[in-house]
Formats: structure tokens, C-alpha cells, sequence
């Protein structure tokens, strides 16, 4: 399911003294099974600009295209429907975009409703057609998957700790399988542990060709993670590229206001220092000690 | 030393036979900058709003600045607590970011001629001096966050609870909140932080760090002690910074470098 935003601007409260433009002239592909991350400033546009995937949010002008769907404004909507044949227009229901395209909330607590986490994870699936049997089994691996213990069913959402809550959150949309993932700070408020194994199972549902886009601030994800990194500022792209290269210019670096993982910077003093490693094969603290030992048995 | 915090066999279960804490007791000294660590579901937020009375423990004693938590203390205690929130919407209470950090103020009785200019002050000091009209609930993540912590530094409380007060600002943001923390306790060396954190790098800054789990304290000590505890933090879903992570993955592999400095490991590594 590829995306395709083209010309997009999105202003929140138009025409009102609190107008603010939130994105400007956004256009940008994103094809069919990559791990995208967003990143960029606080207030630069990222949640704004992944709502409009699943048509949370509609541009003000321009539009975002998800496997051939449109999400327009209503006026802009009319307006191409129009062009289109009957057979043509069935294929353009949003309903259908939000079958296929999962988004997880900044603040997990927007999404949470249901009286208690099984019924809140099991929803989506009922939704979306499956029989109650069905969607409690879904829901109960999905739970599993995120690491909520089975002496939370019963609890109330709102009666969980906040990493408790962003983990229902999750476990409540991957349920549904959908082809596109959409995470908006997945990893904060989760422990240690519980951001890596999370991190681990998106990776996972990518190989098995999710496509996965995720707003974070984590350059380590970033580093280990991503196939490509999208970098915003006041409402613009301001560079699409891959991960290797955005951490490889030090100029872009100090423009873009990004700090670079631990490891990378490390390797980069290292290298200034006089060893010889590949920085492009470090991706973590594990591969950056490869690294080194690579280096110092070449030198001996 | 004075005492800020003094918790003595505190007992709380949200629901019967299920408790948070059985027997925790704990200390923080006048001044101090402690941080909390502990998985998700570990009891941190629980303990804050114990500490501010928002739940009342099922027995043990609190004391904050010396005064026993009871009904009768509770306004005096909080009048001198601030805490940001995990979820800032819970914070938010003024229709606009200005009336929003002013609110705390006409609460501890400022004059109002001086209101604008401690608002502009605390705004800009974490970088929202452009946003002072807008609606707190209508910005992003990130203003969210910035926007709580302005409003409780405005409120010059003599202690501050940060439940993961800056988790979705970018490393750079959070370093900035760190700094403008670090500068009101060089003005006011009596100013208490107890900061509560999932972020390891963060937590090395503070003066003690006390770890968690499942409601019980597992360690109580100065960042660089606990964090040689690699493998019983690993066990209760913890990690250590990455420098700790380097020493002792370069050890496993034969390589000794006897530093936690950054530069220091680059010049030993690269001799
Ligand atoms: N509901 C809203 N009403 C009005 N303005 C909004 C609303 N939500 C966001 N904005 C504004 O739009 C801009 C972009 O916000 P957005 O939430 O997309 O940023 P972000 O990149 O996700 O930031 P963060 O990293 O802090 O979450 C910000 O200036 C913000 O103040
Ligand atoms: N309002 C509530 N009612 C019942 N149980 C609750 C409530 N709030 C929290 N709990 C439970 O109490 C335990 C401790 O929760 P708490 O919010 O203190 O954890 P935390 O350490 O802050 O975790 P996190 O890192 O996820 O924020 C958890 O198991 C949680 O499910
Ligand atoms: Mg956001
Ligand atoms: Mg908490």
C-alpha cells in the first residue's frame, strides 16, 4: 500500500486568531514495505503530518494518496470524485484506509475507551468483523506480544501506569493486522526492556512487510532501525534520506539540530583518534565493540 | 541535614490483596536531586501522589519539610510541592498557556504587576515564550510537556516531582530542561528534585538514584555505584548508560579499559 502526500498543507483552526499553520507544501513517498522514522523538533509537524494517513486529519489543500485512495478535504473530495466512474468512485471509501492503516497515539490515553483492557484490545477486531471468540483470541496475543500480564484483563484502562497504557495501546491496533503501522512515540514511558522488545516485535511485523512509520526522538532507534528518516522543521521536509548518511555529515548535524546516538559518536572520535573502523557497520553499542575488536586485531 | 522527604513503612494497595508497596521506606535529603527508576507497573507515580497526598496511604507516615502528611497539613504541604504530571493534560487547568502559568502564581499571592513579567520569564526559559495565547490542550506533545514544567518552575516550590516530564522532548530538549533545573538549585541550593525517569542518561545527572521494583527498593546509592550493577538491573527491565555498556562489553571481550570518560576510553583505546 504505498503513500503518496502531494502539495499538502494542513492550518489548525483556520480563519480564527488561533490559526497555525502546521504543515506547508509536503510532498513525499513513501513505498510499500519500508521502516520510516520522522524526526524532527518539538512542534515541527510530525503528528500532524501522520494523522493524515489514516484521515484523522484531512489537508486543507493537497492530499494524501494510500493505495489509490484519496484523503482530501470534503470541498476537493467532491470536486475528484466527480471525475471519477462509478466503479472507480467505490474504490474510494476511507473506511477502507482505516482497516489497513494502524496508528498509535502520542498519548496512549486518547485511545483507550472500552472498561477493561480485553474488551479495549479486543474492539478493533470486532470491528472490523471478527466474531467474539475470534477477537478475544486475537486480542489476548496481542497483549501477550506487548507484555501485559493476564492479571491486567480485567482492569481498567485508566487504572494501569502509563507504560502499562501505552503497551494496551499498542497490543489494541496491531491486533488488526494492518499492513501499514503508524507509531507516534511508541518507545516513551516504556522501561528499558520493554522499548527494545517492543522495538523488536515492530521489526518483526516490518520483515513480514509492514510498513512501518514511527515519530521518535530516539536516535538509536533511528540508527538500528530505520530504512529511511524523514527530518521536519516548522512544517517542512527538510531532508529524506538514510539513516547512515544523516549521521555521516556532521554539517547536517549541527543544521538539523540532531543528536547522534552514543555509539556513533564514539566511533567518530575513535576514528578521528586514528582507528580504522567502518563506521556504516555500527549500529549499536554490540556492533560498535565489534568494531573495535575488528580494528585491534587488524593492528596487532 | 533537613529532610524533604522522610517515608517511613509505607503500606498502599489500590485494591484489597493487591499492594503496591508493603514496607517501603525512604529518605531525601533538603536540596537533594534524586532520581526514581523502576519498570513499568514498578509503583513511581503511585508513590508522587502519595507524597502529595492525591492517595492516602493504608498506613505508614509521610513527612515533606518535616510536617506529617494528614488532612490537616495537606494544603501547607502542597502549597510548597510541585509536581508535573506523567500525562500534562492532567496538568492543565488556565484556556490559555499565559493564564495557565499565572494560575499558580495568583495562588502564591504575586503581585499582578509583576505576573506578566515572571510568565514571559518561565516561558521563555523553556522555550515557549512564542505560544503564550494559544489553548495548552491544543499543542503539540513536546509544548505540552514545556508548557507543565514552566508552570510548576513559575511556582517556585521548594520541592519538585518530574514524573517523566520531558519523555517526548528530543535529547537536546531534555538536556535544555536539565540546565534550566540545574540553575534554579545554583540560586536556591535548598530547591529539592525528585525526578522520576525511564532515560539512564538522564538519571546519571542526579546526586542518588533509587531503584524499584515491583514496589520494593532494590538499590539506593550515587549513579555511579548503581550502575555496576549491570546484570541485577538488566533482571528487573533497567539498562545502564553507554558508557557502562561499552567498559564492560569491551571487557567480555578481553579488552580492559579502566574508564567511564568518553575521552579518556577514546585515548586508551586508540594508544
Ligand atoms: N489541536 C491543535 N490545534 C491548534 N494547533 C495545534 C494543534 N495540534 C498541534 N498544533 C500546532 O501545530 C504545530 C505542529 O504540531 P504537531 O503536534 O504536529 O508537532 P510534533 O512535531 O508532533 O511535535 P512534538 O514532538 O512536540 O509532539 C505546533 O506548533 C502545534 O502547536
Ligand atoms: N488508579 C489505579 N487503580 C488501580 N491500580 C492502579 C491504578 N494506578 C496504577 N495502578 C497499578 O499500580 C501499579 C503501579 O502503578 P504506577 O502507575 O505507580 O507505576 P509506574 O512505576 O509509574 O509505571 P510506569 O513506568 O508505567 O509509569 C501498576 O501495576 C498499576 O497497574
Ligand atoms: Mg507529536
Ligand atoms: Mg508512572
Amino acid at each position: 500500500m504505498p503513500i503518496k502526500f502531494s502539495h499538502l498543507n494542513y492550518v489548525y483552526s483556520k480563519d480564527t486568531p488561533l490559526e497555525t499553520a502546521a504543515l506547508h507544501d509536503i510532498n513525499l513517498d513513501i513505498i510499500d514495505g519500508s521502516f520510516v522514522c520522522l524526526v524532527g523538533h518539538t512542534g515541527s509537524g510530525k503528528s500532524t503530518l501522520i494523522q493524515h494517513i489514516n484521515a484523522l486529519l484531512t489537508p486543507t489543500s493537497g492530499s494524501v494518496d494510500v493505495n489509490g485512495i484519496k484523503v482530501m478535504n470534503k470541498k476537493d473530495k467532491k470536486g475528484f470524485l466527480k471525475s471519477l466512474s462509478k466503479e472507480e468512485r467505490k474504490h474510494q471509501n476511507i473506511k477502507e484506509i482505516r482497516k489497513n492503516v494502524g496508528l498509535v497515539f502520542q498519548f496512549p490515553e486518547y485511545q483507550l475507551f472500552e472498561e477493561t483492557v480485553l474488551k479495549d484490545v479486543s474492539f478493533g477486531p470486532k470491528n472490523f468483523g471478527f466474531s467474539d471468540e475470534e477477537a478475544i483470541k486475537k486480542a489476548k496475543e496481542s497483549l501477550k506480544l506487548v507484555g501485559i500480564d493476564e492479571s491486567l484483563y480485567d482492569k481498567s484502562p485508566f487504572e494501569l501506569s502509563g507504560g502499562q497504557r501505552r503497551r494496551v495501546a499498542i497490543a489494541g491496533i496491531i491486533s488488526l493486522n494492518p499492513d501499514i503501522l503508524i507509531l507516534d512515540e511508541p518507545t516513551a514511558g516504556l522501561d528499558p526492556q520493554g522499548s527494545n522488545e517492543m522495538m523488536e516485535l515492530f521489526n518483526i511485523l516490518y520483515k513480514n512487510g509492514t510498513t512501518i512509520i514511527m515519530v521518535t526522538h530516539d536516535m538509536d532507534i533511528v540508527i538500528k532501525y530505520a530504512t529511511d528518516v524523514i527530518v521536519l522543521k516548522k512544517g517542512d521536509i527538510i531532508l529524506e534520506c538514510k539513516p547512515h548518511s544523516l549521521f555521516l555529515n556532521d554539517e547536517i548535524l549541527k543544521e538539523l539540530c540532531v543528536e547522534e546516538p552514543k555509539p556513533i559518536s564514539f566511533a567518530k572520535d575513535l576514528i578521528k583518534n586514528g582507528m580504522k573502523i567502518s563506521l556504516e557497520n555500527v549500529k549499536d553499542t554490540d556492533t560498535l565493540i565489534e568494531e573495535i575488536c575488528k580494528a585491534r586485531v587488524k593492528y596487532e | 541535614m533537613e529532610k524533604a522527604i522522610e517515608i517511613t513503612s509505607l503500606e498502599f494497595e489500590y485494591e484489597k490483596d493487591s499492594k503496591v508497596f508493603s514496607d517501603l521506606s525512604l529518605s531525601i535529603q533538603k536540596g537533594e536531586y534524586v532520581t526514581l527508576l523502576g519498570h513499568n507497573g514498578s509503583g513511581k507515580s503511585t508513590l508522587a501522589r502519595l507524597i502529595i497526598g492525591l492517595l492516602e496511604a493504608k498506613s505508614g507516615k509521610i513527612e515533606v519539610f518535616g510536617k506529617e502528611l494528614n488532612e490537616e497539613n495537606i494544603y501547607a504541604i502542597r502549597s510548597n510541592v510541585g509536581i508535573i504530571f506523567q500525562n500534562p493534560d492532567n496538568q492543565f487547568i488556565g484556556s490559555t498557556v499565559a493564564d495557565d502559568i499565572a494560575f499558580g502564581l495568583e495562588n502564591h499571592q504575586v503581585p499582578h504587576d509583576e505576573m506578566d513579567s515572571i510568565i514571559k520569564k518561565y516561558a521563555s526559559l523553556v522555550g515557549m515564550e512564542d505560544f503564550l495565547d494559544k489553548e495548552p490542550t491544543s499543542l503539540s506533545g513536546g509544548q505540552k510537556q514545556r508548557v507543565a514544567i514552566a508552570g510548576v518552575l513559575a511556582m517556585h516550590p521548594s520541592l519538585i516531582i518530574m514524573d517523566e516530564s520531558t519523555s517526548m522532548l528530543d535529547p537536546r530538549g531534555k538536556k535544555e530542561i536539565r540546565d534550566v533545573v540545574k540553575k534554579l538549585r545554583n540560586e536556591n541550593k535548598d530547591l529539592t528534585i525528585l525526578s522520576i525517569t525511564h532515560d539512564v542518561e538522564e538519571a546519571f545527572d542526579s546526586d542518588r538514584i533509587i531503584v524499584i521494583s515491583n514496589g520494593k527498593i532494590m538499590f539506593n546509592d550515587v549513579p555511579n555505584k548503581i550502575f555496576e550493577h549491570e546484570k541485577e538491573l538488566l533482571n528487573i527491565k533497567l539498562d545502564i548508560p553507554f558508557v557502562y555498556k561499552l567498559r564492560n562489553g569491551l571487557k567480555t571481550k578481553g579488552i580492559d579499559i579502566d574508564s567511564l570518560d568518553e575521552k579518556e576510553m577514546v585515548r586508551l583505546l586508540c594508544q
